[in-house]
């Protein structure tokens, strides 16, 4: 069997505070601190995590408080010096695709080229969040058509030197983007799909987002997902890979996931009880089904869950740590699981 | 009184006759002693597609990424093509960048005029300038709702909003500071009398500022607005010497410089630095000293000069410690 890259672990960044039941990715932050937040990100990139990712939303979690996701990568990028910097994921319904290719490209140049280009079509359940920053949002079939072209126009300003594009929803002509991105041929271009939405033949676009990632992109990406949910979207996207003439292996995966760690099993069930009582109303009254796409546990627990995903090719994670703003599951996973997968290749 | 200071960066290729690429690396730390020095504020002019082969960084994110290299200093765009971006967005992304900096963002604001990089970026470009000044004006007022009102709705007749968080909110209340440029004595200046914190001009010879002042304080006094709480700025060139002859040197360099990327000059050699020398502040301290004491009697309170000779810190140095703070 071909050798497989080491896994490298990165962390989905708290720019909105969830607790309260406002959202699950950050069940126990009450309120943004922005000061806090910049010695984790210092720390956790001390401690080896490879990357941060940010969420492109307007308004989420408690008192609809989150941060600009563009605003705040760039940001980081002066708070941070070696880890890459990702959205997770860029909403191209938001910005026009030729000024994303140019915030891209500056970005890249500021980074010394760090970033990772996570670009999204936007889903229905996003309509809403679209339409209230004034935004017209697209049915599924134009969606996708819109995305494909907007992902054509970003690579071809970071890497053609005045091109022009004409297509149904955006045009270009003769777009200078100078300076390029440092990152040769371009940065690196994301693309997911959710839960296991992908693999299901009655969902719509599962074939079109397949078939968008296979044509267009470096790396794939799910949100949680679990084991077997994921070898099935795997397997599809495996399939739509070869139907597009694209060697699978040349894509990286990538788990988008939220995790529960501690040192002990028993500390890891008081966590779940102070969880459940600062969220109350269900989203985690059932911690059998969340760990299905969850990894919880301590640190044994944990390796072997993140072992599963490996096995499957997946060797980029994104995590949630959930008991942030404690560091303590952090420092945790650095300390007891990283090493396991350290130089494995 | 001193007038205020800020300084332009030049965050596009050759922004001097000095430089041919941009470089991250130089102009922030440009900006860390600009920060030393007293600056108040660096801006970065929002361009697509300017300088030498159309390099240039794009603004937010270079503001933003300044804003975590610096404590004191304020950032701000100079100014924001209002065509180019979302205005609803433009709100969230100031809120943030105000929040992550704790407070040290100008919100600088225009209407928008470079048709090319419309054309070339695929942004519809609004012909009639009556209906960007309409736009301006239109999405300044959203911007000020989604700051302020929580959740904030619009109906207009180019932008809207409905149920739009802009949280968390703003360090600075109501709002960031709101710079809006430009020299337009019928709309531009309306705007201004009615929205601006600051309003900024590029550079004028005095009689034309005061002459744009008259017709700023009829616009305030028409819509009720306080003209003293308006800050007077002037955005301006700025080559500081010790003599008279490196003066010329540096001067005929960056003339040459303009000559090779604007491509046009039809101006001989000393008309050409006649006339620079005279639309902008150049020359020796003496000779910048005392034109700056002219502006300020005209009615200039603060400054945001590009320096020609970047990236020395020569005149950056002496027109903080030896001029504007004579």
């Amino acid at each position: 069997m071909a050798s497989r890259p080491a896994p490298r672990f990165g962390l989905a960044v708290p720019i909105f505070a969830g607790a309260g039941g406002a959202h699950v990715r950050t069940p126990l932050l009450d309120r943004l601190d922005v000061d806090h937040l910049r010695r984790a990100l210092v720390e956790a990139e001390s401690l080896g995590y490879d990357s941060l990712w940010v969420a492109d939303h307007f308004q989420t979690g408690r008192e609809a408080a989150i941060l600009e996701c563009w605003t705040f990568m760039s940001w980081v990028s002066r708070v941070t010096t070696t880890m890459r910097i990702g959205s997770i994921h860029l909403a191209h319904l938001f910005r026009n695709p030729a000024l994303t290719a140019k915030l891209a490209a500056t970005l890249d140049h500021i980074s010394g080229g760090r970033l990772e280009f996570f670009y999204e079509a936007g889903s229905p359940a996003s309509r809403r969040e679209v339409e209230s920053y004034g935004f017209g949002f697209l049915d599924d079939a134009d969606r996708m058509a819109a995305f494909e072209e907007a992902v054509r126009i970003v690579k071809l300003m970071w890497t053609e030197d005045r091109p022009s594009f004409r297509g149904r929803f955006y045009s270009i002509d003769r777009a200078v983007c100078y300076p390029r991105p440092i990152q040769k041929p371009h940065p690196p271009v994301w693309i997911g799909t959710f839960g296991d939405r992908a693999a299901d033949p009655s969902y719509g676009l599962a074939a079109a987002q397949l078939g968008a990632i296979a044509k267009h992109a470096d790396g794939w990406n799910s949100t949680p997902v679990s084991v077997d949910d994921a070898a099935k979207v795997l397997k599809a996207l495996s399939k739509a890979c070869s139907e597009a003439g694209r060697p699978f292996s040349s894509l990286a995966l990538s788990l988008e996931t939220e995790m529960l760690i501690a040192s002990s099993a028993s500390r890891v069930r008081e966590l779940q009880g102070l969880i459940e009582r600062r969220n109350p109303g269900g989203a985690f009254a059932d911690w059998a089904r969340i760990g299905q796409s969850f990894v919880i546990g301590d640190p044994p627990a944990v390796t072997r869950k993140i072992e599963q995903y490996v096995e499957l090719g997946i060797s980029r994670f994104m995590i949630w740590f959930m008991d942030y703003p404690s560091l303590d599951g952090m420092r945790t996973f650095a300390a007891q699981v990283m090493p396991y997968f350290r130089g494995r290749a | 009184m001193a007038p205020g200071f800020s300084v332009c960066l030049p965050a596009f290729a050759g922004g001097s006759a000095f430089t041919r690429a941009v470089d991250w690396g130089e102009l922030e730390s440009y900006a860390r002693d600009a920060e030393a020095l007293g600056y108040s504020c660096a801006w970065i002019a929002d361009h697509l597609i300017l300088g030498h082969e159309g390099g240039e960084l794009e603004a937010w994110t270079a503001l933003s990424a300044l804003a975590a290299a610096t404590t004191k200093l304020r950032v701000g765009p100079l100014v924001l093509g209002n065509t180019h971006r979302n205005p609803a967005l433009v709100a969230k992304m100031a809120a943030t960048l105000d929040y992550l900096s704790a407070g040290r963002v100008n919100l600088g604001v225009g209407a928008g005029w470079y048709e090319r990089e419309h054309a070339a970026y695929g942004l519809p470009f609004i012909a009639s300038v009556g209906e960007r000044m309409d736009r301006l004006d239109e999405a300044i007022r959203l911007m000020k709702a989604m700051f302020t009102a929580e959740p904030a709705t619009f109906q207009g007749r180019f932008y809207r909003a409905e149920g739009a968080a802009c949280q968390p909110a703003p360090v600075q209340r109501p709002w960031p500071a709101l710079w809006i440029g430009g020299g337009g004595e019928r709309r531009t200046l309306r705007i201004v009398a009615e929205h601006a914190d600051a309003w900024n001009l590029p550079a004028v010879d005095p009689e034309t500022y005061e002459h744009k002042l008259e017709v700023l304080r009829g616009h305030c006094a028409a819509v009720g607005r306080d003209y003293r709480d308006i800050e007077k700025t002037m955005e301006t060139r700025v080559l500081v010497t010790d003599g008279s002859r490196s003066t010329d040197a540096r001067l005929a360099a960056w003339l040459n410089y303009w000559r090779e990327t604007a491509g046009d000059t039809p101006l001989g050699e000393d008309e050409a630095v006649a006339r620079v020398r005279g639309q902008y502040i150049i020359g020796t301290v003496e000779e910048c000293r005392r034109k700056v004491r002219g502006y300020v009697e005209a009615g200039v309170e603060h400054f945001t000069p590009y320096f020609l000779d970047y990236p020395s810190r020569t005149s950056l140095e002496l027109f903080a410690t030896a001029i504007v703070q004579d």
